[in-house]
């Protein structure tokens, strides 16, 4: 990272920081600081290339609310003499009312970090590029009709300090990211491909390469012969990924209170409302260990907590942002993100999944007929006002009698009304898992690292197409 | 990175013998946000600077070619440096590759502009009164039309320079801007989002924005779902520039046309081949970076070769792959430069012919088709093309008249839908694509549970 900052130095930007707002608040309603230093390195491994590549993001984003709205500028420069110039600057057009002084607040400070069984900084690059050099050829050896493997080892050590005039939050953050491709040709020459992801805090991700690999194989021999699925409704079981999908996309964007502030999410006129079986609840929590999403407070300094978005089929509340949560008069959640400290702060999700249910999965497989398990997708997309359903690139296998046999499907798309989707929810699964992870973004853009899991769904009459 | 801390660095690097090549990249960007909420309240005003640099050095490990690429924090004194460019040449020993030429001299640079001279402006305050009478701008347009809300509008101007430095004595910058009018509108209980990005800030026109908007949510305001289809699509507005530019990676048609995907034997591209069996119009694809004002307007790419158009795709054969040096020598062609605006030829047929569905092929006009404006993500398979996308507002076209529908699902292939497509006369010019307003795709299928 940027700054080596022993409690020393801490104490220092601490007294900076602290002395920062006080300036800007002489004019402004209320001013903040928000210092993101983050340091990214990753080695993606292909067949016959490597490449590397090492990055530090860090910069320090002011902030101050005149009354109405926000103003914010940053910079990449941790200079006093910057620092104090742009504050001035921020607040400079902001009118001097006779504003109450602020009462001086003795600071709440808290530090936070993620810990992990294996520091990767113990563990030398060496070895990283022989964990990539081992696992693409562990991928092309499993069978002779994978042509190419791609293998993505990705760090990430961040630290976010947050100061306002009642705060001075640190949290040091750390993931390792592992990211598994299988390439395969068909018989007619179309190339198709399988992935598989995980995160962990450090180089204990390595224990998962096994696991990782004979899945990535599996599934793409599975995709020499996976077909387009014929449009129509099924019985669906989701995998964790996919219902951590289903939570993210379909439900928890229209629960962003920004969204619902600007009249866009269905979900106001729920509120309080039974929208699926009493044994559903959909969940958002930043500071559940360890997944791709997680945090200790957000950007605008609210600490992290569990939000219930559906409590026992029930809708109940909203993720938060200060500006619309203050304009709703609603509680915080902590759920305030930016992209980096050159981008505003929305409200977004963090680790989003259905809570585990009662049910075993392997009963659930048991009980249907005739029916798709949804193994992992593409990506998706929200519909906050309507509440349409859409989940892209599925990967799918047949459930016939009870059992899952040698029928696959590919590039499926999930579609549908959510309420009719979360009504016909019939089992949740006890088996829980949150692996993976992606970027979610808002508008395509902003987009800020969450996780995707959750328990098995077993949900009826799933529109399929 | 400060000239006197970036003529430190370059002494050093000068100095080292076991380094074969170097780059040293500076990227700053400078920028202004407006952020409004709901009827155009204003929420947030962002501006800033950020600066970030990069060291790319190349040494010989071997008879292979190391490689490191890695951020250079500003103010290191001499020694800190001086450790870093070991860290820099340590990580080279390790990431290796076969053999490759990663720098040349190359003759000149072109100069085409791809940047909006607004931001030769430095008065901060005139940004924020830009934002304000583009704000004011939409917002009057729309309080034209009944029955429609602001939900959200953001408008961010960027202005990015960036410079390279390289061992073989070159030093060439470039400079872009990328302006984005991003909105939400509501009308009845639909809405409807869109995103408008261009180099000059005055091609945003938010007026002519907002009337587009504020016609299509009105439309959707009205809209049914559709009941499945199989036949001919008319692809336009938003839906014909995500078609040929999705937002999360290029189109598949371009995408195979990737150096580093026929090194990996993914690509299924042969040069001098068809890529698809075309039927009617055949597809012919540029990639153009010297257009000016285009959003890929550029001088150079990352290995500082020089910006060339390219026929990419010609009458739908393979002509030319898009590549970086490195598997430029692996194919043993000459690399291509950076990927620029994607330029589409126009095709045989007026839009006032598609829309009639005009067909030489069967020598009937179709009567029915579905014109798809916008989808909800168009986000097609990279390698097989394959996509199922929802269709956020289409409208059924029959006998002259339009009919608005929401939702069902457009199945298909990107190279199979090529195979027998009508592009239009009639060009746009929006973001960096440059190709036809309209295109037709025959024998598709909308699936839907109407």
């Amino acid at each position: 990272m940027a700054l080596k900052l022993d409690n020393k130095a801490l104490k220092k930007v601490q007294d900076l920081f602290s002395a920062l707002i006080n300036m800007m608040e002489e004019r402004a309603e209320s001013a903040d600081i928000l210092l993101i230093d983050h340091k990214e390195s990753s080695i993606n491994r292909d067949n016959d290339n490597i490449d590397f590549s090492e990055g530090i993001d860090f910069g320090i984003k002011l902030r101050a609310f005149d009354g109405e709205k926000y103003i914010e500028t940053h910079t990449t420069e941790f200079d006093e003499q910057k620092l104090t110039l742009l504050a001035k600057t921020l607040v400079k057009d902001i009118p001097v009312k006779n504003k109450k002084k602020n009462k001086t607040i003795k600071q709440s400070v808290k530090k936070f970090s993620e810990k992990c069984k294996i520091n990767p900084a113990k563990i030398t690059l060496q070895e990283k590029i022989k964990l990539t050099n081992d696992v693409v050829a562990k991928v092309k050896n499993f069978s002779d009709k994978i042509t190419a493997a791609r293998v993505l080892y990705e760090e990430n050590a961040e630290r976010r300090i947050y100061a306002s005039n009642s705060k001075f939050y640190s949290q040091d953050l750390m993931k390792s990211t592992l990211v598994m491709i299988a390439y395969v040709k068909t018989a007619d020459g179309e190339t198709r491909y399988s992935y598989d992801s995980a995160v962990r805090n450090g180089f204990e991700i390595k224990k998962e390469v096994d696991k990782m690999i004979k899945k990535v194989g599996k599934d793409a021999l599975s995709m020499l012969s996976a077909k387009k699925i014929k449009p129509g409704k099924y019985t669906a079981i989701l995998s964790p990924d996919l219902s951590g999908l289903l939570a993210h996309e379909s439900f928890g964007h229209g629960m962003e209170s920004d969204t619902a502030f600007n009249d866009r999410a269905k979900s106001v006129g729920f509120i309080g409302k039974k929208i699926a079986p009493s044994y559903v609840s959909i969940i958002d929590y930043p500071k559940i260990s360890t997944k791709h999403g997680t945090y200790f407070f957000d950007d605008e300094g609210n600490l992290a907590k569990k939000t219930y978005l559906v409590r026992s089929g029930v809708v109940k509340d909203f993720l938060t942002e200060d500006f619309s949560a203050n304009m709703m008069k609603i509680k915080k959640s902590g759920n305030a993100r930016c992209e980096s400290f050159d981008h505003k702060s929305y409200a977004r999700m963090s680790n989003t999944y259905f809570e585990k249910g009662k049910e075993s999965s392997k009963k659930m497989i048991a009980s249907v007929k005739d029916g798709i398990y949804l193994i992992h997708a593409s990506g998706g997309m929200e519909d906050p006002k309507s509440w349409g359903v859409q989940l892209q690139g599925v990967f799918g296998q047949r459930i016939k009698d009870g059992k899952l046999v040698d029928e696959y499907y590919t590039d499926i798309g999930v579609t549908g009304y959510l309420l009719t989707i979360l009504s016909n929810i019939r089992k949740v699964s006890k088996e829980f898992e949150i692996e993976g992870g992606g970027s979610c973004g808002k508008g395509h853009k902003e987009w800020v690292p969450v996780s995707s899991g959750g328990p098995f769904l077993l949900i009826d009459e799933v529109e399929l197409s | 990175m400060k000239p006197e801390q970036k003529k430190a660095l370059i002494e050093i690097l000068k100095k080292r013998k076991n380094i074969l090549s170097w780059l040293v990249l500076t990227r700053k960007e400078r920028k202004y946000n407006l952020y409004c909420v709901k009827n155009g309240v204003d929420e947030n005003f962002l501006y800033g600077d950020k600066e970030s640099d990069f060291l790319v050095l190349y040494r010989e490990v071997n008879g292979m070619i190391g490689e490191s690429t890695m951020s250079f924090p500003k103010d290191l004194t001499k020694d800190e440096m001086e450790k870093k460019i070991d860290d820099a040449e340590f990580v080279a020993t390790l990431i290796k590759n076969p053999r490759f030429n990663p720098l040349e001299k190359y003759g000149n640079y072109p100069n085409a502009t791809g940047y909006d001279k607004f931001f030769d402006e430095k008065d901060p305050k005139r940004y924020e009164t830009k934002l304000d009478a583009m704000k004011n701008e939409f917002i009057d347009e729309l309080k034209k039309h009944k029955n429609i809300r602001l939900a959200n509008l953001e408008i961010f101007l960027k202005d990015i320079v960036s410079e390279v430095t390289t061992s073989l004595g070159g030093n060439i910058s470039q400079r872009r801007t990328e302006n984005m009018l991003y909105a939400i509108l509501l009308s009845a209980d639909k809405e409807f989002a869109s995103t408008k990005t261009e180099c000059r800030i005055d091609d945003l026109d938010p007026a002519g924005f907002a009337r587009q908007m504020a016609t299509t949510v009105l439309d959707a305001s009205k809209s049914d779902k559709p009941k499945s289809f199989e036949g001919d699509i008319i692809l336009s507005q938003d839906a014909i520039l995500e078609f040929f530019c999705p937002s999360m990676h290029e189109n598949p048609a371009v995408l195979h046309a990737f150096g580093r995907l026929k090194h990996m034997k993914i690509s299924k591209y042969e040069l001098g081949k068809p890529i698809a069996d075309f039927k009617r119009d055949r597809l012919t694809i540029t990639s153009n970076p010297l257009a000016d004002y285009g959003l890929r307007t550029l001088k150079y790419d990352g290995d500082t070769v020089p910006a060339q158009k390219m026929v990419i795709i010609e009458n739908g054969i393979f002509k030319n792959f898009v590549t970086t040096k490195m598997y430029a020598d692996y194919l043993k062609i000459k690399p291509s430069g950076p990927l620029g605006n994607i330029e589409v030829a126009s095709g045989s047929k007026s839009e006032k012919e598609i829309y009639a569905g005009v067909d030489d092929l069967s020598g009937k006009k179709s009567g029915k088709s579905y014109e798809i404006v916008s989808f909800a993500w168009f986000n097609p398979n990279p390698f097989s093309g394959e996509f199922s996308a929802e269709i956020r507002l289409g409208y059924v076209v029959e006998n002259g008249k339009k009919t608005p529908f929401k939702g069902g699902m457009l199945t298909g292939n990107v190279f199979k839908m090529i195979e027998n497509a009508y592009y239009s006369k009639e060009t746009i010019k929006s973001g960096y694509y440059f190709g036809p307003k309209v295109a037709l795709f025959k024998d598709m299928t909308v699936a839907s549970e109407e």
